[in-house]
C-alpha cells in the first residue's frame, strides 16, 4: 500500500514537471510571437485604452465617443451589436395650432415591443438640452424613470408635451434601450413650433331694433337675436359674459329686467326685458338651463362683467376653435300702460380665455 | 329576340327625356345646398397674444406688446382699459373685474395711448408697460386688459351691443416662472374604494396650489392589479392660481378588468417631473360578469354532480 502511494505521488510529480516545461499555445502564435490571451475585455482598463479608444472590460466594446465625428459615428464591439435600434426621427406636430403644447409620436424603427424610449428637447438649437419627463413636461435631467415604453408614449396616437413656451420652435430627438448596456445615442431630430395665443370675436350686429310694441303683437317682441362668433387657440376655451349698463330707458321711464337670474332662467311669464342663449353646455349652473324645455329667459345684470351667456370650457384637443357661434335671443314684453317712447340701453359682451 | 330589342327601345324612350329632368333636379339640389351653407358671422377684432406671462422682480419694468387686428373693411376705433380679475374656487372660473388681491397687477400697468383707430384689415400694437414698485411681496399678480372696438352706431335711439375681448396678464414678481417652487396638495376625492361596475369609473379630486405662483396642473390615475400591467388615464389639465383649490374630474374608461384588488395611484404634476402622489386601494367587483360566471359554475356543478336528481325531477315534472 505504502509503495503504491509513493509510486502515484512520483508519477503525478513527473507529469507535472513534464507539462510545466511544455510551451502552452493558449492563443494564436507564430515563431516570433504568441498572443497569450484573446479574451473579450481585459480587466486592466488602463492598459486597454489609448487616446483614441478605450476597451470596456465588461463586454469589450470600443468607446463610441472617440469614433465619431460631425458626420458619422462608428460603433464597435459587442455592446454595439447589443444596442437597441437607433430610433428614426419622431413625428412632432402642432395639430391644434396651440401655444403651449406639441404632439409627439415616437417612431420605433426596428426596435422590439419592450424597447424603452427617452426624448431630448431643445428650444435653442441644442445649445441647451432638456428632457421630456415621465409626466410629459420638460425637465432638466434625464433619469431612468423617463425611459418609457412605446405604449406609454401613446403608441401610434402619440402624446402631448405640455407647458411649452409660446411662439417657440422646439426640436426633439429620441434614444432607445432594450435593457442594460443597450442604450443608443440620440436619433435624428424633428421640430415643431408653438404659436401665439390669439382670440377673434365678432357680433352679428351692434344695434337691436325691436318692433313697435302694441296690442297687435301683444306688446311683445321675441324675434331679435345677436349671434356671437369666437375663434381661438386657447387650449381651455373661452367664456362670454354679458351685462347691461342699465335697464331699457326712455327719459325717466324704464322697462324692468326680467326677474329670473342667469343661474335659474324660466319660461317667459309676465313682463320685462330678458334674454336666452342657445348654449346648452353653459357654465355657472345646470348646463342646459336655458335650452331644456325652453327657451328659458333671464334678465341682464348691470354689474360688470355680468353672467355667462356662452362658453367653450372643455379642453380643446385637436383643431382650434374656429367661428364657434352662439345665439342670444332677446324678449321684451311690456304692460299696455307702459309709457310710449323709444327705450334704449347698452349690452356688453365680454369674451375672455379660460384657464 | 324581337321582343327584347323592342323592350330596349322602350327603355331608351323613357330614359332620354329623363336625363334633362335629372340634371334639372341635380342643379336645384346644388342650389339648395349652396343656400343651406350658413353664412358665418364675421369677426371684428383679433387679439394676440390673449394670454401673457410676465416675469419681473420688484423695482423693474417691462413692456408687453399686444397686437390688435381690425378684420373688418372699415376703420375701427379701439379703446383699452385695465382691470384686475378674480378666480373662482373649485371651478377656476376667471371673473373679470373682481379684485382678489391687493395690490393687483392692474395697478402697475399703463398704456400710453389707450385709444387708437385701426385701418381696415390692419394691425395696431398696444405696448403695455408693467412697472413694479420696489417694495412688494413676491408672488403671483394678475390683471386683465379689455380691448373694446367702438363700432359705429347708425341710430342713437336703439339698444347698443358692444363686444369686448379680455387679455390675461399672468405676472410673476420675484418668483421664477417655472415649477421649481411648485407646492401642491391633494385635498381629497379620488376614486371610490369599492367599484361594482366597470365602465366608466368616475374620478374626482381636489388639488390646492399652496405655492406663490399659478401652476398648470396635470393629473392622472394609475391603476395596478396585484399581478399584471398598470393602466394610466390622464385627466384634463388646468391652471390653479395661488392659494386656490381646483376640482379635477374625469372618467376612467377601462378595458375589461377582473375582479380583484387594485392599487390606485393618483398623481398630480406641476411639470418638470415635480409630482405629488396619493396612493389608495380599490376593490373592483364587476357584479354582472361575476354573477354570470358564478351562475355558469353552479350550472356545470349541478349537471356534473346532481345530474340524477335533475333527471328525476324532470321525469316527475313531465310524467306527474
Amino acid at each position: 500500500m505504502k509503495k503504491f502511494v509513493i509510486f502515484t505521488a512520483i508519477s503525478i510529480l513527473s507529469i507535472g514537471i513534464f507539462l510545466h516545461g511544455m510551451p502552452v499555445f493558449a492563443g494564436p502564435a507564430s515563431e516570433k510571437y504568441e498572443l497569450s490571451t484573446y479574451d473579450f475585455g481585459s480587466a486592466g482598463i488602463a492598459s486597454a485604452s489609448s487616446t483614441l479608444f478605450g476597451m470596456f472590460a465588461a463586454v469589450g466594446s470600443l468607446g463610441g465617443s472617440s469614433l465619431s465625428g460631425q458626420l458619422y459615428s462608428a460603433g464597435g464591439g459587442i455592446t454595439y451589436a447589443q444596442q437597441a435600434d437607433l430610433p428614426p426621427a419622431p413625428t412632432f406636430t402642432n395639430p391644434g395650432a396651440t401655444y403651449d403644447r406639441l404632439k409627439l409620436i415616437i417612431n420605433t424603427g426596428s426596435n422590439p415591443e419592450d424597447a424603452m424610449y427617452a426624448v431630448a428637447i431643445s428650444k435653442d438649437g441644442w445649445s441647451t438640452t432638456h428632457y421630456i419627463k415621465s409626466d410629459f413636461t420638460i425637465g432638466e435631467s434625464l433619469t431612468q424613470s423617463d425611459f418609457l415604453p412605446y405604449s406609454q408614449w401613446g403608441s401610434a396616437t402619440g402624446t402631448v408635451i405640455t407647458q411649452l413656451a409660446p411662439n417657440t420652435l422646439y426640436r426633439v430627438k429620441v434614444k432607445a434601450q432594450t435593457g442594460q448596456f443597450t442604450e443608443t445615442g440620440w436619433g435624428p431630430e424633428a421640430s415643431a413650433q408653438t404659436l401665439t395665443p390669439s382670440l377673434s370675436f365678432g357680433v352679428s350686429g351692434n344695434q337691436l331694433t325691436f318692433d313697435s310694441l302694441s296690442s297687435a303683437n301683444s306688446y311683445t317682441d321675441s324675434s331679435k337675436q345677436t349671434v356671437l362668433s369666437t375663434s381661438t387657440n386657447a387650449y381651455y376655451g373661452y367664456i362670454i359674459y354679458a351685462h347691461e349698463t342699465g335697464p331699457l330707458s326712455y327719459l325717466t321711464k324704464t322697462i324692468a329686467d326680467y326677474p329670473a337670474p342667469n343661474s335659474a332662467p324660466t319660461l317667459w311669464s309676465g313682463i320685462g326685458f330678458g334674454y336666452s342663449t342657445s348654449d346648452s353646455t353653459l357654465s355657472g349652473g345646470t348646463a342646459d338651463r336655458f335650452t331644456a324645455g325652453g327657451p328659458n329667459y333671464a334678465g341682464f345684470v348691470q354689474v360688470a362683467p355680468g353672467d355667462p351667456v356662452a362658453d367653450h370650457t372643455g379642453v380643446v384637443g385637436g383643431e382650434p376653435i374656429t367661428n364657434e357661434e352662439h345665439t342670444i335671443s332677446y324678449r321684451v314684453t311690456v304692460d299696455p300702460s307702459q309709457t310710449a317712447g323709444i327705450y334704449k340701453n347698452t349690452i356688453i359682451y365680454v369674451v375672455v380665455p379660460t384657464y | 329576340m324581337e321582343n327584347h330589342s323592342q323592350k330596349k327601345r322602350l327603355d331608351w324612350k323613357y330614359i332620354l327625356p329623363g336625363i334633362p329632368a335629372g340634371i334639372l333636379i341635380l342643379l336645384c339640389m346644388g342650389i339648395k345646398s349652396v343656400h343651406a351653407q350658413e353664412q358665418k358671422i364675421p369677426h371684428i377684432i383679433r387679439v394676440s397674444p390673449v394670454i401673457s406671462s410676465i416675469e419681473l422682480s420688484p423695482g423693474s419694468s417691462k413692456t408687453v406688446l399686444v397686437t390688435v387686428s381690425n378684420v373688418t373693411t372699415k376703420p375701427l376705433p379701439v379703446s383699452v382699459s385695465i382691470e384686475p380679475f378674480g378666480v373662482g374656487e373649485d371651478d377656476g372660473e376667471i371673473i373679470p373685474g373682481a379684485q382678489t388681491s391687493v395690490p393687483s397687477l392692474s395697478d402697475w400697468i399703463t398704456v400710453e395711448t389707450p385709444e387708437r383707430i385701426i385701418d381696415p384689415k390692419s394691425d395696431v400694437v398696444f405696448p403695455f408697460t408693467v412697472s413694479i414698485p420696489t417694495t412688494v411681496p413676491v408672488g403671483g399678480y394678475y390683471a386683465m386688459a379689455f380691448i373694446t372696438p367702438m363700432l359705429p352706431v347708425s341710430q342713437s335711439d336703439m339698444p347698443v351691443i358692444i363686444p369686448r375681448v379680455g387679455v390675461l396678464f399672468l405676472g410673476s414678481i420675484g418668483v421664477p416662472l417655472d415649477t421649481s417652487n411648485a407646492q401642491l396638495e391633494i385635498m381629497g376625492g379620488g376614486l371610490s374604494s369599492f367599484i361594482y361596475d366597470m365602465d366608466p369609473i368616475d374620478v374626482s379630486l381636489r388639488v390646492k396650489n399652496t405655492s406663490l405662483m399659478h401652476q398648470s396642473i396635470k393629473p392622472w390615475v394609475e391603476l395596478s392589479p396585484i399581478i399584471g400591467e398598470k393602466s394610466r388615464w390622464d385627466l384634463p389639465e388646468h391652471m390653479i392660481f395661488p392659494g386656490k383649490t381646483r376640482r379635477f374630474t374625469g372618467s376612467l374608461c377601462t378595458a375589461r378588468k377582473c375582479l380583484g384588488l387594485y392599487k390606485a395611484n393618483i398623481r398630480v404634476s406641476a411639470g418638470g417631473g415635480k409630482i405629488v402622489s396619493k396612493e389608495t386601494y380599490v376593490v373592483i367587483f364587476p357584479w354582472k360578469i361575476t354573477g354570470i360566471i358564478v351562475l355558469g359554475i353552479m350550472i356545470v356543478w349541478f349537471v356534473l354532480f346532481r345530474r340524477k336528481n335533475i333527471l328525476r325531477a324532470l321525469r316527475v315534472l313531465i310524467r306527474g
